[in-house]
């Protein structure tokens, strides 16, 4: 199979065939598929936040019903999470991870297929049925709410979360068996490293979410009590949610660390500072993702004694993710930093990484907690991570392989227009949304008090500036396919810098010429 | 040790002293906010529904707005009657759950006399926004 579609995409490319998308099973093209559905979801997801902010600018209700505003904040932070920042990372990994470790494919090709194409049905699923309970659906307003756009919406989660579980076995089964011998634990790419804790994070992580959303299916539809008083307790939701919703944040930023951690060291010609301690606090991340879940619920009414170790591994998880922060700037000191639309955008992924992970320490601290908890603190804090650092990320990512993906070039110039417009915008609206928060205004407000009008208004005009900017990349994204200058083998000299973008592939083709030839010196690339 | 590796060190050494020491006075204003060391003058019950406050005085006498007196140590019992609520005074730094089950206890002493904006911070439904009562301190 994957023999033929390679013989054949001499003469038509595989995507120019509907044949061809729905069958393959290689690892290119199902990484690619992910990562132009990732796309697709990433402008609706983006459509609906510039609907929301186009009624926030002015107080009062201006063209939507609160009922379309609470459907839409719903919608959007779900699209968001499951049908943006995950599978768009999976793409990367469905892309890089084999040649990075030097395997032909991935272990199980047809699930790999399996698990791309369950994600369609998926987002339709959730579109299509249109809840409006927030993304965190809380019980018992999930229970109660009418219809059955819930009932959609739990399903959506179950077949996504079922396509992300999937996914992960590949790419775990994938690493340990198909390495190149000589891709080992002490220099497997770093991108490698953090999709592994990923994969293990989602793999213990997502089934939590399906137990407790096969429960709230059952407490709508077949009249049982889990979440509903006086027989079960909505607080179990939240336990059961925030066990996996938290763990899901490091699902979401983990591979952004990991591709940032690969491509930083690749644009300014510097191995990566601090190997080791990137990999191991990688792990550390991972293992302490599971420890922080009742962060959310400070303001529930527990007790502050059951509360009090949460905030102390709540402050201990931000060390491993200084730990990387710092070694990033390390490889920065005394390189001679190439200023192209990648590392740009690195660069501010690291400085967003800085606002948006202080602005979230601030939430361990139990009493300051109770103050921002649930306000547009929150909102601006946890959009400067998926937004400024794990979407910048994604779009330094696509900046940095495009070449080898597509053998062309993008446009620097629109590539620099888009850099300047997300971080100006993103500065604009997510640094009026803390503003906000500290002012006091809660967030999934359809109208709010006179006196928050002038940031919301400034709000809104940031995401227009971020939106324009999108369109403009994806704009640059389609025209250089077609029409970009020719890329070549390296292009960003990465192999003639000792550092080969894809370390496995690398060895095969050392293997190869030993094979051939009489066996000679190799190079050991620097890791 | 390189120089980053040392700078590297410090940094981790200074956030887990910086860390501790936040984690300490979090932990005593928390136990302060929680278990004050004054009985209340007043129990006030507030009942959260989708999507009005309504406040029941030890009289008896029900209003949709809170009023206390400067002063005054007020017991607040959060009563929901359907979903979950959150009661939210955005000057007091006062957040607490109404959460259906379960009743949730909030300990204040308001001391400027004033008008303040309680707020409904958990989403409850399409009309959370509207959620909105008024604090009356005498």
């Amino acid at each position: 199979m994957t023999v033929q579609v390679g013989a054949r995409r001499e003469e038509v490319p595989w995507y120019k065939s509907l044949r061809h998308i729905f069958t393959t099973t290689h690892h290119t093209h199902i990484g690619m598929l992910y990562i132009a559905f990732s796309f697709i979801f990433l402008l609706v997801g983006g459509a609906m936040a510039l609907l929301m902010r186009w009624e926030l600018a002015k107080a009062g209700a201006s063209f939507l019903e609160p009922s379309t505003y609470a459907s839409l904040f719903t919608v959007h932070g779900t699209l968001m999470i499951f049908f943006w920042a995950t599978p768009v990372f999976f793409g990367f990994a469905n892309y890089l991870l084999p040649k990075m470790i030097g395997a032909p494919d991935l272990y199980y090709p047809k699930l790999n297929a399996l698990s791309f194409w369950l994600l369609p049905v998926a987002a339709a699923l959730l579109l299509l049925g249109w809840p409006a309970i927030g993304w965190t659906g809380y019980a018992p307003l999930s229970v109660t709410e009418p219809g059955v756009g819930v009932d959609m919406w739990i399903l959506s989660l179950h077949i996504a979360g079922t396509s992300s579980i999937i996914g992960s076995l590949n790419f775990i089964v994938t690493t340990w068996r198909l390495r190149n011998p000589r891709v080992t634990w002490s220099n497997l790419p770093l991108f490698v490293w953090s999709m592994i804790v990923t994969a293990f994070i989602v793999i213990l992580a997502v089934p939590v979410l399906a137990f407790g959303l096969t429960l709230l299916l059952l407490d709508r539809n077949f009249g049982t009590n889990f979440y509903i008083t006086p027989e079960g307790d909505p607080i179990l939701w939240q336990h059961l949610f925030w066990f996996f919703g938290h763990p899901e944040v490091y699902i979401l930023v983990l591979p952004a660390f990991g591709l940032l951690s690969e491509i930083l060291p690749r644009l300014v010609k510097r191995p990566i500072y601090g190997y080791k301690m990137i990999a191991y606090s990688t792990i550390m991340i991972g293992v302490l993702s599971f420890g922080v879940w009742a962060h959310h619920m400070f303001t529930t009414g527990l007790s502050i004694r059951a509360l009090a170790p949460f905030m102390i591994i709540t402050m201990t998880i931000a060390i491993p993710t200084g730990i990387k922060v710092i070694n990033w700037e390390a490889t920065l000191v005394g390189a001679r930093i190439r200023y192209n639309t990648p590392t740009l955008f690195s660069l501010s992924a690291i400085a967003s990484m800085i606002v948006g992970g202080i602005t979230g320490v601030f939430h361990a601290g139990i009493p300051v907690d109770w103050q921002l908890q649930d306000t547009y603190w929150v909102v601006g804090h946890f959009h400067l991570v998926l937004f400024g650092v794990i979407s910048q990320v994604a779009f330094a990512g696509i900046y940095y392989y495009y070449p080898i993906f597509t053998k062309r070039m993008y446009s620097e110039t629109l590539g620099k227009v888009h850099f300047a417009t997300a971080n100006i915008g993103q500065y604009l609206l997510y640094g009026s949304m803390l503003a906000l928060g500290l002012m006091g205004m809660p967030r999934r407000y359809f109208d709010y008090l006179p006196e928050f009008q002038p940031l919301n208004t400034l709000a809104s005009f940031g995401a227009f500036v971020i939106g324009i900017g999108t369109l403009l990349f994806v704009i640059n994204l389609l025209v250089s396919w077609r029409l970009g200058p020719k890329a070549g083998e390296d292009p960003w000299e990465a192999e003639k810098t000792g550092q080969p973008d894809f370390l496995g592939e690398y060895y095969n083709k050392l293997d190869q010429m030993k094979k051939e030839e009489a066996p000679q010196q190799d190079v050991q690339p620097k890791q | 040790m390189s120089r980053v590796k040392y700078v590297e060190w410090i940094t981790i050494i200074g956030a887990s002293i910086l860390f501790i020491y936040i984690a300490v006075a979090s932990w005593m204003i928390v136990s302060a906010i929680e278990s004050p060391d004054r009985e209340p003058d007043i129990v006030i019950e507030a009942y959260a529904r989708q999507f009005a406050w309504e406040f029941i005085y030890p009289d008896g006498t029900r209003s949709s707005q809170l009023r206390v007196k400067a002063g005054q140590t007020v017991e607040l019992r959060l009563i929901s009657q359907d979903v979950i609520h959150s009661f939210f005074i955005r000057d007091f730094g006062i957040k607490k759950d109404v959460v259906p089950g379960r009743i949730n206890k909030i300990i204040f002493t308001p001391t400027e006399p004033g008008e303040y904006v309680i707020q409904c911070a958990e989403f409850c439904g399409y009309g959370h926004y509207s959620m909105i009562a008024k604090l009356v301190v005498e």
